[in-house]
């Protein structure tokens, strides 16, 4: 015990040394890395006036004179991004090194970057409620592209622009799921799959569209019957992270039904012969815009802003081959229209994102079976 | 022993006698070189950790204790840690014990086969083996409960539940108390085993009666590590626990960690009484073996006994054995082939033998990904190995043959890492390197500096095992004629405990190439390691792919392994 006193004194000065040297960070948000003056305003007068072929040409030879290639972090699948990332190799000769990883995963490691002042990509392409927070912490130059006037209103801000929408369906294995048991409203989907049911750890903005827009807007729930619905639902459910294991645990028969699976994502397990589905469907659907934007440390901001620009057009017509819904409103494909949605509303990943995210928290949490 | 001493006096005496004594003794430099670093390497950490967690703002706090048990109480989650860390320590040492016993002790048919068989699950990482066991025992499509269905009354294995996770942990742990326990009972004189013999007592009377007894500090050690790597696992609650909802404190430090803002404070608040529990193991356990010789029990001299016979068990006690590791080692890996050989997960059939492909093996060979995943993993293996190494073998000399002060705290602070859960040593370099400006983050540096410092006991362990199986009359003979420190260092002691590093080395080697729970907080993209990979194609749903990964990684790892062991067989090291 006579030796505590040393390792205490170690303790303390460590400590000390940790309170020093941090005065200006805070653990809970990130800081905008150091950055230099950007590029990219200078860039965009350069292209002012231009239309959209030269400014293409004239995009191409600023990014050959970076010589660099390009660091995307996104949360699209590796199959997909790979094909719509082959498409912009095969146009410009540009090589994009992909980070793929959950939407949340990628949100944390562009925050931990900017805290550490390390640079890590160049591009970020992620789900409405993470690039709302990318955008709050500042790390996001401003987005000016011509192909934007084209994109869904929704998915529309000053720095960053949906490239395509996920649609949230439920989604069931029809093996096991008879044509007579599928379900026809959301009440059902919550309700007859008692540990048949799989739901997703982090889709707090899936279930607040649905409290908010649905329960409580349109079938006049209060708020609290709808929570306590969905809490139900999740005690005799199974908690997944990831919208693809989901879906593949679901085609493998381990679950009857998904509450929140990816349209494109069982469409392509559709395609593989596996035997899963989401029509006829569970109305409303919830859509929610994937973004993209320009990282304020990039290196690269020519090379940058042309890739946005092919995401915003040329690879629009790819994501509809690869069963995903384009943001791009000249671009035709993704879920049919004569379905009923509700799109993620941004107070839900703004200003209300803590009320929301807390409570599906306790949905997901919660256990009311005994302990152990 | 005398000859080597007298070669080393020739030797020394050859090279030239030093001409003049250091003006800074070279002991001082170093002890306090390995202390300095060593306490860089295992308190700044905490420190940092501790800073974080009670920080508010400005000022500080206790907010976020109040917001890390708000929605599963501290409570629930001691009792759901304590329960789940004491089904697998379990599972594990009883397991492994038995193992050890039938292949050290008795006359089972096939012992080294099947000795060597049981150690292979060392090789899997546990984010591989959950998920291979998530294959065999998840409820509806896990390949035992299919051959369940078959009889009467629906029985079923549910591997996400709290006994799942503890089977699935325990299991993984079973190499790990067997290698121990081998060593432990490899150790004992047989004389008394051989008397209780003779007497006419049944092997298990024998086991329970004399063997046991006489392995108890080791049974302890064993029981202590196992107990403390299952508080401290991180794969089994994450992949199993959390789908059951049965959050244990790693799984809501990871949730913690997933959100925004970052809740540091939050999740240092789970990790505080984590840390309480594995410290508390400690001291339990350096209670019950008070005098430190019994802490080397499992190393020393090794006696070959006669082999007990099984007599009538001997057949049954086969099957059992048998059993265990068709189902523990052979079927978990037999999965994953077959997983990695279909377009998509699906569970064995007819049909799906037909649809049967390669092509996720091309994939993974021809992925830059996976790669470079495996580049990383084996530099950081060997990175963090050697230098495990390094610093085991000095730090252990200081502690056992030198008379320097202040050598006491070069040992507590090598025993310190033990008690930090790889989840909350990847937290508190996090926490550091945001703040430190050490451009470390983002390279592999970081990765390194967190293998080394978890592992750091486990090099002083084999270091110091070496140095107690050398005798002091080498160096002293080194000494007497005349060599300085460091010629001592370098031609007496480091060559004789090289053989002993080695095993040290292979295992720091296997379990870095495993790491996943620190890996996890502070890997970034290019720097992926084989654990981190399989982790984010298991959530990416690419489960063909991930098997196929993990199909080459046990073929690596086995033979690497396989290849390694024979060397250090060679060395003349008879086990860990």
């Amino acid at each position: 015990m006579r030796r505590m006193p040393l390792l205490v004194a170690i303790l303390v000065f460590s400590c000390a040394c940790g309170s020093g040297s941090s005065s200006t960070q805070d653990g809970a948000a990130a800081t905008p890395a150091d950055t230099t003056d950007s590029a990219l305003p200078s860039i965009y007068t350069a292209l002012e006036r231009l239309d959209r072929d030269a400014r293409r040409t004239r995009l191409a030879e600023m990014a050959a004179e970076e010589g660099t290639s390009l660091t995307l972090y996104t949360s699209m699948n590796v199959d997909d991004a790979s094909v719509v990332l082959g498409g912009f190799e095969d146009l410009y000769g540009i090589e994009v090194e992909l980070y793929r990883a959950s939407a949340s995963a990628v949100l944390q490691r562009v925050l931990q970057e900017a805290q550490a002042g390390f640079a890590g990509s160049d591009v970020v392409a992620v789900g409405s409620a993470e690039m709302s927070v990318i955008d709050e912490n500042g790390l996001l130059e401003a987005l000016q592209s011509p192909y934007v006037d084209e994109i869904v209103r929704s998915g529309v801000y000053p720095n960053w622009a949906a490239v395509y929408l996920n649609v949230f369906v439920a989604a069931w294995n029809v093996d096991r799921v008879p044509t007579d048991a599928v379900p026809e409203t959301w009440e059902q989907v919550l309700t007859d799959f008692p540990d048949r049911l799989v739901m997703e750890v982090s889709d707090f903005d899936w279930f607040a569209a649905l409290v908010r827009d649905y329960f409580v807007a349109e079938l006049g729930y209060s708020e609290d019957q709808a929570v306590s619905l969905f809490e139900s639902a999740a005690a005799h459910a199974r908690m997944i992270e990831g919208h693809s294991l989901m879906t593949e645990l679901t085609a493998a028969g381990e679950f009857d039904m998904a509450a929140s699976a990816y349209q494109h994502g069982v469409e392509r397990f559709q395609a593989d012969g596996a035997p899963v589905s989401w029509e006829p469907a569970v109305e409303p659907l919830v859509i929610r815009p994937t973004g993209i934007g320009i990282q304020r440390t990039t290196d690269a901001p020519a090379t940058a802003l042309l890739f946005v620009d092919y995401m915003l057009s040329d690879a629009q017509p790819i994501l509809v081959d690869l069963h995903r819904t384009p943001a791009n409103q000249t671009v035709e494909g993704g879920v049919p229209a004569q379905y009923d949605s509700i799109t993620v509303d941004p107070s839900i990943v703004g200003d209300d994102r803590g009320k929301w995210e807390s409570l599906y928290e306790r949905v997901v949490s919660a256990s009311t079976e005994p302990t152990g | 022993m005398i000859d080597r001493a007298v070669r080393v006096r020739e030797f020394v005496r050859d090279v030239g006698a030093p001409t003049s004594r250091a003006r800074i003794d070279p002991q001082r430099v170093v002890i306090g070189v390995v202390v300095l670093l060593m306490g860089y390497l295992v308190i700044v950490p905490l420190g940092y950790l501790l800073w974080e967690t009670f920080r508010q703002g400005d000022s500080f706090g206790l907010d976020g204790f109040r917001d890390a048990f708000e929605v599963t109480g501290l409570g629930t989650l001691t009792y759901n840690s304590v329960v789940f860390a004491t089904g697998a320590t379990t599972v594990a040492v009883v397991v492994g014990t038995l193992l050890a016993y039938l292949v050290t002790r008795t006359d089972m048919p096939f012992r080294g086969l099947l000795f060597a068989a049981a150690i292979i699950p060392v090789i899997l990482p546990g984010v591989l083996h959950t998920i291979a066991w998530v294959f065999l025992a998840s409820p509806r499509t896990g390949l035992i409960n299919l051959a369940l269905s078959v009889l009467p009354g629906d029985p079923t294995v549910d591997v996400f539940s709290m006994p799942g996770m503890a089977l699935v942990e325990g299991l993984h742990s079973v190499p790990l108390a067997l290698l121990l326990m081998a060593g432990a009972f490899r150790s004992v004189d047989p004389a008394t085993e051989e008397a209780a013999l003779t007497e006419g007592a049944a092997p298990p009377t024998i086991l329970w009666r004399v063997l046991l007894p006489s392995v108890r500090p080791a049974l302890l050690g064993v029981l202590l590590i196992i107990a403390i790597r299952s508080l401290e696992a991180f794969e089994v609650p994450a992949l199993l626990g959390i789908p059951a909802r049965r959050w244990v404190f790693t799984s809501r430090i990871w949730s913690a960690l997933r959100g925004y803002p970052l809740r540091l404070d939050e999740a240092g608040a789970l990790s505080i009484p984590l840390l309480l529990l594995t410290t508390l193991g400690i001291v339990w356990y350096s209670r019950l073996t008070r005098r430190r010789a019994e802490f080397q029990t499992i190393t020393g001299s090794s006696f070959r006994a006669n082999p007990v016979p099984l007599g009538r068990w001997r057949t049954p006690v086969l099957l059992v054995t048998v059993v265990y590791m068709v189902v523990a080692v052979v079927l978990p890996i037999a999965m994953l082939a077959y997983v990695a050989t279909q377009p998509f997960y699906s569970m064995p059939s007819f049909a799906s033998l037909g649809s049967a492909t390669l092509e996720n093996f091309r994939q993974t060979f021809s992925s830059i990904d996976s790669m470079r995943a495996i580049r990383n993993s084996v530099l950081l293996g060997v990175g963090a190995a050697s230098t495990v190494a390094a610093f085991g073998a000095i730090a252990s000399w200081l502690v056992i043959r030198s008379r320097l002060r202040g050598r006491w705290l070069v040992d507590n602070l090598a025993g310190i890492p033990l008690v930090i859960p790889g989840l909350v040593m990847g937290l508190s370099l996090l926490i550091v390197y945001l703040r430190v400006p050490v451009p470390i983050f983002g390279t592999l540096w970081i990765l390194l500096i967190a293998y080394v410092t978890r592992y750091l006991p486990y090099g002083m362990r084999s270091a110091t095992s070496a140095m107690l199986q050398v005798g002091d009359e080498l160096e002293e003979a080194a000494h007497v004629a005349g060599a300085t420190w460091w010629q001592t260092m370098r031609l007496v002691h480091i060559p004789l405990i090289l053989p002993g590093l080695g095993v040290g080395w292979i295992y720091v080697f296997l379990v870095s190439i495993r790491e996943l729970s620190s890996s996890i907080l502070l890997y970034s993209p290019g720097r992926e390691v084989l654990s981190v990979l399989i982790m984010d194609q298991w959530l990416g749903g690419r489960i063909p792919e991930l098997a196929a990964l993990g199909v080459v990684m046990v073929a690596t790892l086995g033979t690497l392994t396989a290849l390694l062991w024979r060397l250090r067989a060679r060395a003349g090291v008879e086990y860990l």
